[in-house]
Parts: structure tokens; sequence; C-alpha cells
């Protein structure tokens, strides 16, 4: 899959501002709460791979009612001089796409990611069980390299793993990628 | 691994994939330093290519401190 159009990429390291950000918008409970997702969350647990921004699911204050709305993040780091770019905003040099927990499965992931600390500043991970389990369901080609390299590489329980496919109704597509792959399901 | 394939092959890519399960082990601070280098030279071998998309973005995005690149 070639680059999308447009994406600054982070060429800078100090990520670790971009996780103060992060953290900061929980604190001033702009989020309820926030963990890292995407590449950033499978370089976490597996080897590095290449990707272009930071993947942040959130879950959104209750006040925020049933609509779902990004714009409380978006006016905030607006204030603060941080732009916004088709669907990401860049914060301090590193593209960040917030994307609101959009089903039971991702926002269990965001309640139970993990705690971990990135040059000393205190972020979340979601747990591998979980990314795997949202990278069966969002099922995209990439998701399926994804959820092979984590089987390969990472810490994974596969108990606690068959529970949450079990929970979310994945576990057909789990059985279906099993034989496909020569996994035991 | 694919049995057919000529025993030296088969090393290699076992030597590969044992690779890759050690870079997997590496503190995430230093992972994260390999994912930046990857966007680097993800950057110069489309800036090498010529491609298209790559010269057209360069054009269409202020690039500060970051490159015009996505997935």
């Amino acid at each position: 899959m070639g680059p999308k159009r447009g994406l600054q990429v982070a060429r800078v390291s100090g990520m670790e501002k971009t996780l103060d950000v992060l953290n900061e918008l929980e604190e001033n409970q702009v989020i309820e709460r926030y963990a890292i997702g995407g590449g950033i969350a499978v370089t976490y647990h597996a080897e590095p791979m290449l990707t272009y921004d930071l993947d942040a699911f959130v879950l959104l204050p209750q006040a925020s009612g049933k609509i779902i709305s990004l714009s409380g993040i978006y006016e905030y780091l607006r204030a603060k001089k941080f732009p916004a770019h088709r669907e990401h905003i860049m914060i301090h040099g590193h593209p960040v796409q917030f994307i609101p927990a959009y089903n039971a499965l991702v926002e269990e992931a965001v309640r139970t990611a993990q705690a971990v600390s990135y040059r000393k500043v205190r972020t979340r991970i979601v747990r591998a069980e979980h990314l795997v389990a949202i990278l069966f369901q969002t099922d995209r080609p990439k998701d399926r390299i994804r959820v092979a390299l984590l089987l390969e590489q990472a810490a994974i329980d596969r108990k606690k793993l068959q529970a949450i496919l079990k929970r979310h109704g994945l576990m057909s597509r789990w059985k279906e990628f099993s034989r496909e792959n020569r996994y035991e399901a | 691994m694919r049995p057919e394939l000529p025993r030296e092959i088969v090393r290699l890519f076992r030597a590969k994939q044992a690779r890759r399960r050690d870079l997997a082990r590496l503190p995430f601070e230093e992972k994260m330093r390999i994912v930046f280098q990857l966007q680097r030279m993800a950057d110069e071998i489309l800036t090498m290519r010529g491609s298209p998309e790559r010269r057209r973005r360069a054009g269409s995005a202020p690039r500060p401190r970051a490159l015009s690149l996505n997935p």
C-alpha cells in the first residue's frame, strides 16, 4: 500500500513531548482516557515496523453524550498551536490521529491498556491480545499481516485472547485465520 | 517454511526470522529509533524512485521538521 497523500511524518524523535501533550489532554479532561494503538502498538509488542503516525484511541468525557465528536480535542490543540492536517494533528513534529473508541472492543482495549514509559514519560499502549482482536475486526490486508507478526513475536496469552474474541463475536474469524495460516486455534 | 526450497535459502530465511525476533525483544525506545530510521529510509527511496506521488506531495504539504509521506 502506498503512502497516503499529504501526511507529514515525524523525522525527528522527541516523541516524549507528543506523549506529554496526550497526557495533558487527559489531565485537563479534554479526553477521559487514551491508549496508543496502530503501528506504534504493534512495534511495542513485536518488531519495529514502518508506520507514519501515532494512533491514539480515546474515550471522550461522558458529557460529550452519544454524539461522537473530536471537536474538543481539535479546539484545545488548535489553541496550543498544533496544526491539523487532514485527519491528523501535528504534535511536536509527530502526526497524531485521534480515534474515538467506536465500539465495545476498542473501549475495553483503552480501559485495560498497559501502562508503559517512553523516555520517562508515562503512556498507555493497547495490550497485544486486544490489538489482535481489533485487527481481526478491521481485517484489512495490512491488519492480517500485523496479526501474523504479533502471533509470531508478541507475548500473547492465548486464553485471554480467546476470551476477548468470544466476548466480541470474533471466534469464527479467528478460526478461519488459524486454518489459513496453520495456527492452533 | 516450504521444504522444497534449497537448504541454504531455508537457512538464510531462518536467520532473518531469528533477527526479527531479536528486534522484537529490543526496548521500546530502541524500536522507536528504528521506526524513525525506517521513515527516513522510505522517504529516501521514494525520492530516489522519483515517485510522481512523492514529487506531487513535496510541493503540496508544508514540511517544517517532518516529511510528507503516509502509510
